[in-house]
């Protein structure tokens, strides 16, 4: 990517308010997530004596059945939740470009079995292949994050071999190859350029889907154990109180649906701000 | 026509060995040891190992896989380990109430998702289809669960319109299989629908700036007739693929919906042998998915043909 395009990307992107909002909803949440330690008004394990209390000044969102604070409680589950998105995506980003790679610059058998399984796993519905990696790993926040890693691979191995056999067929790789260059050079100097457009969008694109799908792992107690918390952990245990406490699954809802919602304008800017050409064309979504 | 069915269906085969046989070298990747767990935690040694070669675990893996294959392809897809029944046969009665989940599923998200759609797509760029444009933003974005924790506190606790949970089958009573299905049906349709909308309104939009779009109109032809006879089929082929993305979602966005409203379909008995390690269980429910995906697939590929000639391979 040179410098003029960053620019020019920087600068399309920009003009969007509505991925220039979702960029500060992310940036506002990824701090407090990662801050979530040090800001949180009380400990991840810290029960009060108040129970199912209102909204106040010592509890700003009120507090759980047994007594611990809301809205530490969702600054907690916040960082889980984006952490382990985090690592999901990048886990799948690097297995997708190394397994994309080998199968667009070989070709040949390699490409042929490679594919094969990156369909196998591109043609069973993505949440179900990280229940069932899950299911046989056993239920943990470390094996929901390889559980979905597997699910979105796929993406990035297919996005990143059509880009390769695209480069190969270029002269200027023709000409490197006379030269003398090797596989590794021309793969970092020809063809990791060209893919990183479209991969760094695929990859911003995964990123709501992976907060969701983690999100419905935890509801199911396939992801974090407690005492930890995510945003979909805390749903569950807030739905047991539904009854008279509506707000517990209100306010991790509603944060998982705004964190979502943020990451897919993002993701929408950036696809249309990277494209090549004329950006300006009529949105399908925020 | 029948070629391409063909066709597809022998390249389907290979596919689902292929998924089968991943789930079989991952199952044996799995912790524990399945003829304990058969056995029950009060079993002698002895127990264990009659069990052990009662099930043939002693066998070498690939002998296991090959049986485990004969088998299904006769029907017998084993026995659970934590309830000791068939997995077929639990799979069949589970059935309905998973198909019934994701019919009405499939028909509210259209319901939604067709006229939002077309609204939008007749007039991109208007207040109508900007506010739409939000709705379905925050549709697409808006988890399963919350939906559904929601619409249980808003109208089974608050308003004591619709049941909380349970499941009673169409055969029983009409009116009480669709007061029971209503709610989970929504809180699956939600993103169906957004996903249709979205799709309808961009193909729609491309559609409307066609040639033959404008000749039409410029032909004096009604809205109406336009809209309805020419754009609207052209610009409902790729809202064919994700309807069948859907009906491939068909038990996976049961498992959650399923675990909330207590419905004992497919997605609870996957549910349940995940939080079991039932490996057998796990096995079969990967297979049905396989099947339905598959057959999915192909009769999606059969209806792009018959409704667009052009797509047909020479």
């Amino acid at each position: 990517m040179s410098d003029s395009y960053l620019r020019r990307t920087v600068a399309r992107l920009v003009r969007r308010p509505a991925a220039v909002v979702g960029l500060a909803v992310v940036a506002a949440f990824g701090l407090a997530g990662l801050l979530a330690p040090v800001i949180s008004p009380y400990g991840l394990e810290e029960a009060t004596s108040e129970f199912r209390a209102g909204p106040s000044q010592d509890h700003w969102l009120g507090t759980d059945m047994i007594g611990k604070d809301t809205f530490s409680q969702l600054l907690y589950g916040l960082r889980t939740s984006l952490w382990a998105s985090l690592v999901a995506v990048t886990l799948a980003v690097v297995a997708g470009t190394a397994i994309g790679l080998c199968s667009g610059y070989f070709g040949g058998r390699t490409d042929q079995v490679l594919m094969r399984m990156v369909d196998a796993v591109l043609s069973f519905p993505g949440l179900l292949t990280a229940m069932v990696v899950v299911g046989l790993l056993g239920p943990s926040v470390l094996n929901a994050m390889i559980g979905l890693s597997v699910a979105f691979m796929p993406l990035f191995a297919r996005l990143v071999r059509g880009q390769t056999l695209a480069v190969r067929q270029e002269s200027y790789v023709e000409a490197a190859l006379v030269v003398g260059s090797g596989p590794g050079r021309i793969i970092r100097r020809h063809v990791l350029p060209n893919v990183a457009p479209p991969l760094v969008v695929q990859a911003s694109m995964t990123f709501g889907f992976a907060l969701l799908a983690e999100g419905t792992l935890a509801f199911l107690g396939l992801s974090v154990q407690p005492p930890e918390t995510s945003l979909g952990s805390l749903l569950r245990r807030g739905f047991g109180a539904v009854n008279d406490t509506p707000r517990l699954v209100l306010v991790p809802g509603l944060a998982i649906t705004v964190l979502t919602l943020a990451f897919n304008a993002v993701a929408d800017g950036l696809r249309d701000a990277m494209a090549r050409g004329d950006a300006d064309r009529v949105e399908g979504r925020l | 026509m029948l070629r391409v069915a063909v066709g597809r269906m022998a390249s389907a085969v290979p596919l689902i060995l292929l998924i089968t046989l991943g789930t079989f070298v991952l199952g044996q990747l799995m912790p524990g040891d399945p003829a304990y767990a058969v056995a029950g935690p009060d079993a002698s040694s002895e127990e264990v190992a009659q069990v052990r070669r009662d099930l043939n675990l002693e066998d070498p893996p690939p002998v296991r896989y090959v049986r485990w294959l004969g088998d299904a392809f006769r029907g017998d897809l084993g026995v659970s380990a934590a309830t000791r029944r068939p997995v077929a046969d639990e799979l069949g009665r589970r059935w309905p109430v998973t198909a019934s989940l994701g019919i009405a599923a499939l028909t509210l998200s259209l319901a939604l998702g067709i006229p939002i759609g077309i609204a939008q797509g007749l007039r991109p760029g208007s207040w109508l289809d900007r506010a739409l444009l939000a709705l379905v933003s925050v549709g697409l974005a808006a988890p399963a669960f919350w939906l559904a924790t929601m619409l249980v506190y808003l109208l089974a606790v608050e308003r004591r319109w619709l049941p909380a949970r349970g499941y009673v089958p169409f055969g029983d009573s009409p009116d009480e299989w669709a007061r029971h299905i209503l709610m989970p049906a929504l809180a699956r349709a939600v993103v169906g629908g957004a996903e249709i909308a979205r799709q309808l309104r961009a193909s729609l939009v491309g559609v409307m700036q066609q040639d033959h779009i404008r000749a039409a109109a410029a032909r004096g032809l009604s809205p109406r007739v336009v809209v309805g006879k020419h754009a609207l089929r052209n610009a409902s082929l790729p809202v064919l693929t994700i309807v069948g993305l859907r009906i491939g979602q068909l038990l996976a966005g049961a498992v959650v919906v399923e675990e909330i409203f207590e419905l004992h379909g497919l997605g609870s008995y996957a549910l349940d042998a995940i939080l079991n390690q039932d490996f057998v269980v796990v096995q079969g429910v990967v297979l049905v998915t396989a099947v339905v995906v598959v057959a999915t697939n192909l009769l999606v590929d059969i209806l792009y043909y018959w409704a667009n000639p052009k797509a047909r391979p020479a």
